[in-house]
């Protein structure tokens, strides 16, 4: 995959991460009953996006050369091939630890959306270069945004599973 | 008995007749174009249906439908450009005959293969009725939930580059349904205070907009001309033998039988392809041949086989569209909206109160293509020359038949602005390798999925994903959208091993 097919995946997937991030938030405008099943859809959108990006994101893009040079394999024992595996480590680990870490912010109560994406974006700045800044971003949001709307359901679909559950 | 011979009635009327002609000379005039394909063809009469009674209305589309096939065959073996991109597998030995100076006796035999195999498809697909309607006797709103939600996924994951790519377009065009009315508490959403958003974004409007005006737009891009001219001076020269290749394909008759029983069996298992069950008959037919060599290179077996396939897998693919609503193919996403749109909501009132209905779509198929094919050996050789029309004339006129279609339903100008939007939409949606059929089906879906959840809760409780059948219908839907991804898995780890 060449930087520039990279990036614009890598952009179409975070349209679609950024859509089912909008229809969590403004579904709760609805009452309860209308709001499940858009925030269910919108929680399913976030979990698969995100995977996607994130394999996109941890995917080496070769350079943007017409020649047959790009498509060759890199040799892994290779020098350069081993630079690029820890690398390829390094950033799947920033990656996870972000995404882990925004989940478990969205499971304080209170906490909204500024302060934990500024959070992460803080981080993210002060502590790696191993992820793209806007990528740290979109990570960080869309897996707060999973645990938040997770609880939200779990909450409205009180009524109908007769579990209290006032985690909020 | 009575049902059946309610649609010999159906169908026995002259305007359906009429329908059924129109609807013919449409597809084979729009399959001989490559590049616009079943999909926009369907978006772009999906408008008419509005204005029909269901059995015109179905006769025309199905009739355009079955005849795309053979108008796409013609540019494939003539200018070894295949009209729908299906018959690539057409375009192997077709268009090496038509090089020999035999591209009228390919045509001939493909013509008749074509015919015989969706008659072949349309009586299996007859034959498959009583047995679907013991089963979906046992089939409850649990079941219709979970089959409508892997449907979804289904067809977008076979139609898109990546299975995540094919759930998040199916996922986006549920999202996209709930903007307007919340069908059970009818409160609006999504919708920003728009009254014209209210009934929603509309299936014409996004249906022509992601189809037709993105088609188009893909295109216009391009900025070639579809098809090579010099290609059609050459095909000019072609033998005449037209009946030379009907005789063949009689001569040939197992193999129709084949590819008609291949074709439709692969047309029920959702979202394998027509290239799929086009490449398994040709690929049976040569395992059988004495002289396997000469496929490939003018061998007319080959076009026989492929082309019995193709028409009778539509046959196939209506079965489950028909019976549970999960599309068989892409083209039958947009089905699912046409149906809604003539009342005809898919599942167990189609196999039962309109089980006419049912019967009157395989009479017509069968019908439609005999005729497809007999005005299309007529046709053949001035219809070729249609493939040569260039974007920049044919893409004003479709925008312009997708504007007028996508205003007509809602009687707003804010229809047009969404079809527009999902030209501009499908377009990078087509680029980027995700499944406009995947959003379609989704978006048309969506009400449907939320009916079917609440009608599960409210009948069996939140436990209604717990129902033996359920969980049966659950665990074989999940193995069958994951399955090319296991497979692939499955032989990378053989490949890794042998390694």
């Amino acid at each position: 995959m060449t930087s520039t097919k990279r990036n614009l995946e890598l952009f179409g997937t975070a349209f679609f991460l950024a859509i089912a991030v909008a229809a969590i938030v403004l579904a709760f405008a609805f009452p309860p009953a209308s709001r499940i099943v858009p925030t269910a859809i919108g929680v399913a959108m976030i979990v698969v996006a995100l995977f996607q990006f994130v394999t996109i994101l941890l995917t080496q893009p070769t350079a943007n050369v017409d020649s047959d040079e790009s498509d060759e394999e890199e040799d892994p024992e290779s020098g350069p091939g081993v630079v690029l595996l820890l690398n390829s480590r390094t950033r799947k680990r920033t990656t996870i630890i972000i995404i882990f870490s925004a989940m478990l912010i969205g499971l304080i109560p209170l906490v909204g959306y500024p302060l934990a994406i500024g959070t992460f974006l803080l981080v993210s700045l002060l502590t790696t270069d191993a992820l793209p800044k806007w990528g740290a971003v979109v990570c960080a949001s869309a897996g707060f945004t999973v645990v938040y709307a997770l609880f939200t359901l779990l909450l409205e679909l009180e009524p109908f599973t007769g579990l209290a559950f006032d985690f909020y | 008995m009575e049902a059946l011979l309610a649609a010999f009635e159906n169908t026995a009327d002259v305007y359906v007749l009429l329908m059924m002609l129109v609807g013919i000379v449409v597809g084979l005039l729009i399959g001989v174009i490559p590049g616009l394909g079943g999909l926009a063809t369907l978006a772009l009469l999906l408008p008419f249906a509005y204005g029909m009674e269901a059995a015109p209305a179905l006769a025309l589309i199905i009739g355009a439908y079955s005849a795309l096939y053979f108008g796409g065959s013609i540019s494939a073996i003539l200018l070894n450009t295949p009209g729908t991109g299906e018959q690539v597998v057409t375009a192997m030995d077709g268009y090496p005959m038509s090089r020999q100076g035999m591209g009228a006796r390919a045509i001939g035999a493909s013509a008749t293969s074509t015919a015989l195999g969706g008659v072949f498809g349309a009586c299996l697909m007859l034959a498959t009725i009583p047995f679907i309607r013991t089963i979906i006797v046992y089939v409850r709103p649990p079941e219709m939930f979970v089959l409508s939600l892997i449907g979804v996924a289904a067809i977008g994951v076979v139609s898109s580059s990546k299975v995540s790519k094919g759930i998040l377009a199916g996922l986006l065009g549920l999202i996209l349904s709930f903007i307007g009315y919340d069908p059970i508490n009818g409160i609006p959403r999504y919708t920003f205070g728009q009254l014209t958003l209210y009934d929603g974004l509309g299936v014409t409007a996004m249906t022509l907009g992601l189809f037709a005006i993105g088609e188009m737009i893909f295109l216009f891009t391009r900025g070639k001309a579809i098809a090579d001219a010099s290609q059609f001076e050459m095909s000019r020269e072609q033998g005449r033998s037209v009946l030379d290749g009907v005789k063949d394909t009689f001569r040939n008759i197992r193999t129709v039988f084949e590819g008609g029983a291949i074709g439709a069996l692969v047309g029920v298992i959702p979202g394998l392809g027509g290239t799929v069950a086009m490449f398994f008959s040709y690929a049976r037919a040569r395992q059988r041949s004495k002289d396997p060599e000469s496929f490939g290179k003018g061998n007319v077996i080959g076009v026989i086989a492929a082309e019995a396939a193709a028409n009778a897998k539509e046959s196939g693919s209506f079965v489950p569209t028909i019976a549970f609503g999960i599309p068989g193919s892409s083209g039958m996403a947009i089905f699912i909206g046409i149906f809604l749109i003539l009342g005809l909501a898919p599942g167990r009132e189609m196999l039962t109160v309109n089980l006419h209905v049912t019967y009157y779509i395989a009479i017509v198929i069968a019908l439609t293509s005999v005729g497809a094919s007999a005005i299309g050996l007529i046709l053949a050789m001035p219809m070729a020359r249609i493939a040569h029309v260039r974007p920049e004339i044919l893409a004003p006129v479709i925008i312009a038949v997708s504007v007028v279609g996508s205003y007509i339903r809602p009687q707003l100008f804010t229809a047009v602005l969404i079809a527009f939007a999902a030209g501009v939409f499908g377009y990078f949606l087509k680029i980027l390798g995700y499944s406009r059929a995947g959003v379609i089906l989704g978006f048309i879906m969506g009400p449907l999925v939320e009916r079917y959840l609440f009608l599960s809760i409210q009948a069996y409780g939140p436990g209604f994903m717990l129902r033996p059948l359920t969980i049966l219908t659950l665990v074989l839907g999940v193995l069958f959208v994951s399955g090319p991804y296991l497979r692939r898995q499955f032989d990378s780890f053989r490949r890794r091993l042998a390694a």
